[in-house]
């Protein structure tokens, strides 16, 4: 140990003294450490933020056959049968559920100009009821009736116009925005809500809706309420668990950001390594000498290889911790967006970035291994050399 | 008759080069006794080089057996080779072979890391080899800020420090001027006669050669003729 541990410091002054294309694996490993890190805390967030928006004991209720809220057309004596059904949580002697209407506008982003779609959610005052999460954080809610709405906080930080008090134009009708509100965390902070009724008067929707949000007394009441929802032959709706819902609304463009941070990690890592076996051949052809030395005195193969890998293992973290550091700094807690693919309408869902313990874990493993992997060829073939040819240089 | 302390037995040894074999030793048999001072002369090409290499346990030779101390260093693996080597010798190299980061005092003591000395022992050992080759002033130099001389110094220093029975010279003066070659040449002198260290030495200088008390030459791989000297 004490052999190996001289051997290393030895290398790392030598590697300072000479730093050359050594370097070249610090940079590497850095490079992938913070593109795998940045891809796979983008995919843990925005799975996390359409998941925390899903509860277990709500259920969303779209026209049958609809898979989406966007395609919903839900007509309005159907709201007034379900509240009155079993297993919805009760206030005032009828069932917590709100009638919304969902439709999509165009902003354009802060710090661009380009446009992005966001979700334009018509409300009505038990939205607030069905998800306690919400809450306004400044200004306040709107005014039934009147041209007003309220922002989520993430569509007010990724959205340019929407500070409260301003007036927006949407879909060629001008909005107040009276307040921001948060749903702790949820993918309803990346939305726009305003009165429902006024929403579909608005768009000329008549005595219809999107989507029916309702909230059982429990989560076990699900499958009942479903049972009692098909049977019931006045009702064509389809029942999807909250929860459930969003999940598989993530799945799609959880996986393509994961198959894309593999995909990215995979190329990258064999260029990482491909720079790591250079850089250290490279290095290691410049104390060609020095190990041949080390050798001539009585330093066995092994303790030299260890060393060897050693030194790469450390400037690996050092390249790793280096870009985890930066991407700590720039983007942790900074709020991304995203589009929401698939089933989902395509708006954009923002959700702040999250370095979590697992993806630090995964990121210093990978440049662990890689680190040793780029200096195990070079550092056999430096022990393997004849020691009287190496002494010569 | 007394065992030699170096016993060389019928070595054959060569390299293979352009697709041909080259011999470079041919049934080569050598004997140095303890605590003697040698040196092996020779144009370049004879073989000097590579009966040092394989007496330092650096190569194997092809045929025949290499003892020292009444070890057969031909029969060692790899591992136990290095073991014996970081025990038994001391390397003295042309260009010194010093680790330019280390400080003289580090680099002298950097065999010791091989042993089970402490820290406050290795240092201790150290310091007291750089002051017998007289650079304790230096210790905190590093190679860079020596001269040629003092450099060749502290790798003696450093081949003496674990207190080998044999220190094995490769042209120590090669690149030395001739005052700084001198100092050298009587310092491994004094190594031989009051450290009692057995030297064996190649060079190409007919002055270093005389201080040896014992000068084979070498040509075409065979030892052609020995001298012996009185010790001085």
């Amino acid at each position: 140990m004490k052999e190996v541990s001289s051997l290393l410091l030895m290398f790392l002054k030598l590697f300072l003294a000479r730093p050359g294309s050594g370097v070249i694996i610090v940079f590497g490993v850095a490079g992938l450490t913070a593109i795998v890190t940045s891809l796979f805390a983008v995919s843990t967030a925005f799975e996390g933020a359409l998941a925390s928006t899903g509860q277990p004991d709500r259920a969303l209720l779209l026209r049958a056959g609809s898979t989406s809220e966007i395609n919903g057309n839900v007509a309005l004596n159907q709201y007034e049968i379900v509240r009155d059904m079993a297993g919805l949580l009760r206030l005032q002697d009828k069932g917590v559920a709100s009638r919304e209407t969902y439709v999509t506008a165009n902003l354009r982003m802060k710090n661009s100009s380009k446009e992005a779609t966001l979700p334009l959610r018509g409300v009505e005052a038990a939205a607030f009821t069905v998800r306690p999460e919400v809450s306004i954080v400044s200004g306040a809610t709107f005014d039934a009736g009147k041209y007003e709405l309220i922002a989520g906080v993430k569509a007010a930080q990724t959205f340019a116009g929407l500070e409260v008090g301003q007036t927006i134009r949407i879909r060629g009708q001008e909005y107040l925005v009276r307040g921001h509100f948060s749903a702790e965390g949820g993918a309803n902070e990346t939305e726009l809500w305003m009165d429902e009724r006024l929403l579909a008067a608005t768009l000329g929707r008549g005595e219809t809706f999107s989507s029916i949000i309702v909230r059982l007394e429990s989560a076990r009441e699900f499958e009942s309420f479903q049972a009692q929802l098909a049977a019931d032959r006045r009702l064509t709706l389809s029942a999807y668990r909250e929860s459930s819902f969003y999940e598989d609304l993530a799945g799609p463009t959880t996986s393509m950001i994961q198959t894309l941070g593999l995909l990215v990690g995979i190329i990258m890592s064999i260029g990482a390594l491909a720079a790591g076996v250079n850089s250290m051949q490279a290095a290691l052809e410049s104390r060609t000498r020095e190990i041949a030395t080390l050798r001539a005195l009585g330093f066995g193969r092994v303790p030299v290889l260890t060393a060897v890998l050693a030194e790469c293992a450390v400037l690996s973290l050092i390249g790793a911790g280096a870009a985890l550091v930066g991407v700590f700094v720039l983007l942790d807690g900074q709020t991304l967006s995203t589009v929401a693919a698939s089933t989902t309408s395509g708006t954009q869902v923002a959700f702040e970035f999250d370095i979590t313990g697992e993806s630090l874990a995964i990121a210093g493993l990978t440049a662990l291994s890689l680190g040793v992997l780029g200096g195990l060829m070079p550092g056999i073939a430096a022990i393997r050399r004849p020691i009287p040819q190496a002494l010569r240089g | 008759m007394t065992t030699p302390f170096i016993r060389c037995e019928n070595i054959t040894h060569g390299y293979f080069r352009g697709g041909h074999q080259l011999e470079v030793l041919s049934s080569l048999t050598l004997s140095v006794e303890s605590g003697d001072f040698v040196a092996l002369m020779g144009p370049s090409g004879s073989g000097k080089s590579t009966l040092l290499n394989l007496i330092a346990g650096l190569e194997k030779p092809h045929a025949g057996d290499i003892t020292i101390g009444g070890i057969d260093i031909t029969s060692l693996d790899e591992q136990t080779l290095a073991a014996w080597r970081a025990a038994t010798l001391g390397f003295v190299f042309q260009f010194y072979n010093l680790i330019p980061v280390l400080t003289a005092h580090d680099n002298v003591a950097l065999p010791l890391m091989l042993t089970p000395l402490s820290r406050k022992e290795r240092n201790q050992r150290a310091a007291a080899a750089l002051e017998i080759v007289d650079l304790t002033d230096r210790a905190k130099h590093k190679p860079t800020e020596l001269s040629g001389g003092q450099q060749q110094r502290v790798a003696i220093a450093r081949a003496l420090v674990t207190d080998p029975r044999l220190l094995v010279c490769d042209e120590p003066t090669g690149d030395l001027d001739r005052a700084s070659a001198t100092e050298t040449l009587q310092l491994l002198k004094m190594l031989n006669t009051d450290f009692d260290k057995t030297i064996f030495m190649v060079t190409h200088d007919p002055e270093a050669a005389s201080y040896a008390h014992t000068v084979w030459h070498m040509d075409k791989g065979n030892l052609r003729d020995r001298q012996k000297r009185a010790v001085a």
